[in-house]
């Protein structure tokens, strides 16, 4: 007998008898939720970022802003919907609230943009939103809106937050309505990603994200299938910026937060 | 946790969290560690969870990071190299008898982790050169000589306790 093969049999042994789980399920979840909020709308980000200081205009129901707090250069940005184009898929998936933002980032988007999004729903605290790509002719980049409608869940002051800025810039601008707007500026590497969060005074919000690239599939988690399977989901660079940004994805995030808010206050009612 | 629900995500706990916790026991000695270790990998999942795309991804992020935090335990030099100076909760067996098996369970304790992980990766994961090496973040080169080592450690260790013969000892790290 080799080696190798004691091994392998004493590992085996070594298993055999394991104790019960002293940690529920709940014990888990708890857990990622308290460090979720902390790290929520933060990204595994590395590198140096280059956006001025900003202020937006909204799109959708949001009047001119003041200047922003950082006296950067003040960029306004609206843009006409008319002319984007869009290849939405039926909302099957997804609910009234989650069809809301997705109309909502549809219209917000440029013109001549192109959306392959679809809603997403029941995700995890509630939370509600879209997820696709966003093509302007350079290649498609997955764009990412959801609603946190759960309290405290948003951290208030994400910019001085290390971990979420990560060597970016980040600016903060309260808006008229006493939200405040979080402009994260491209971060990553290789993997780029600029984020936009609309954040309410309570912790709930809005938080849109661009990348500069794509996953390889949907969203697709069968627990049954995942003991057999062992390789990664890896992220697919497939242009040189994200295809949002920083300031155009502000506006999205604007509306969609719009959409969704009087989407919730209503019980979707009205949408 | 954004495209799929927190269904799926405890699905998915429940799923792997005792394969995992085996893994993690063989890393680390100790059941309640090895629960820790896996719960703190379920609970970076957690955090990443939106980004995760497909089910392949998922189970390889939570080994990835089982195994890493594993390892940089040491290097943050936390407190688990200090508690399992003491007897852990439900240790690994203490070598209660003569034979071949009990003596190498003892000697796996006297492995460095990183040997010791590729040790689990490929003994007890079943896993190639090639995916040992991508879950460790290394080299083919480097899983195949960490392999070897860890293996020559416990010959010696085994030799050194005289309870089994090295001649009766091969092993082909790769």
């Amino acid at each position: 007998m080799t080696l190798e093969t004691h091994v392998r049999e004493a590992f085996e042994e070594l298993t055999s008898d394991p104790p019960a789980f002293q940690t529920s399920v709940e014990d888990v979840l708890s857990a990622g939720r308290q460090a979720r909020r902390r790290r929520r709308v933060r990204l595994t980000a590395q590198s140096v970022p280059v956006v001025a200081g900003l202020s937006v205009v909204a799109v959708v129901g949001v009047t001119a802003l003041a200047g922003s707090h950082h006296g950067g250069g003040t960029s306004t940005v609206q843009f006409a919907s008319a002319g984007t184009q869009h290849s939405a898929r039926a909302s099957t998936a997804g609910s009234p609230a989650s069809d809301a933002v997705q109309r909502a980032v549809t219209a917000a988007s440029p013109s001549g943009l192109s959306l392959d999004i679809q809603p997403i729903a029941r995700a995890v605290e509630s939370e509600f939103g879209i997820d696709g790509t966003a093509n302007d002719g350079n290649g498609a980049g997955r764009v990412y809106v959801v609603f946190d409608p759960i309290v405290g869940m948003l951290e208030l002051a994400p910019c001085t937050d290390p971990e979420f800025v990560a060597g970016g810039t980040c600016t903060s601008t309260v808006l008229p309505d006493g939200n405040t707007l979080v402009l994260r500026g491209e971060n990553g590497t290789t993997y780029t990603q600029v984020m936009a969060v609309v954040i309410h005074p309570d912790g709930t919000g809005t938080t849109a994200e661009s990348d500069n690239g794509t996953f390889p599939n949907p969203p697709s988690v069968h627990a049954a299938a995942v003991a057999k399977k062992r390789h990664y989901g890896l992220e697919h660079v497939t242009r040189a910026h994200p295809t949002y940004t920083v300031e155009q994805l502000g506006q999205v995030a604007v509306a969609a937060d719009q959409a969704a808010s009087q989407c919730v206050a209503t019980n979707c009612n009205g949408s | 946790v954004k495209p799929a629900d927190e269904a799926a995500f405890l699905d998915l706990y429940v799923a792997r969290r005792g394969p995992l916790r085996k893994t993690a026991h063989l890393l680390c000695g100790d059941w309640h560690h090895a629960e820790d270790l896996v719960q703190n990998a379920f609970v970076k999942l957690y955090v990443a969870w939106g980004r995760m795309r497909e089910v392949d991804g998922v189970d390889g992020y939570l080994r990835q990071t089982l195994v890493h935090l594993y390892i940089d335990e040491t290097r943050r030099r936390r407190h688990r190299d200090t508690v399992m100076a003491e007897p852990p909760s439900r240790p690994w067996p203490e070598p209660a008898d003569a034979s071949d098996r009990w003596e190498l369970i003892a000697a796996l304790r006297g492995v460095p982790r990183r040997q010791r992980a590729c040790l689990v990766l490929r003994f007890y994961e079943d896993m190639s050169v090639a995916q040992t090496a991508a879950v460790l973040g290394c080299s083919e080169g480097t899983v195949k000589s960490q392999t070897a080592r860890g293996l020559t450690a416990l010959r010696g260790v085994l030799a050194a306790a005289d309870s089994m013969s090295i001649a009766t000892l091969g092993g082909n790290p790769t």
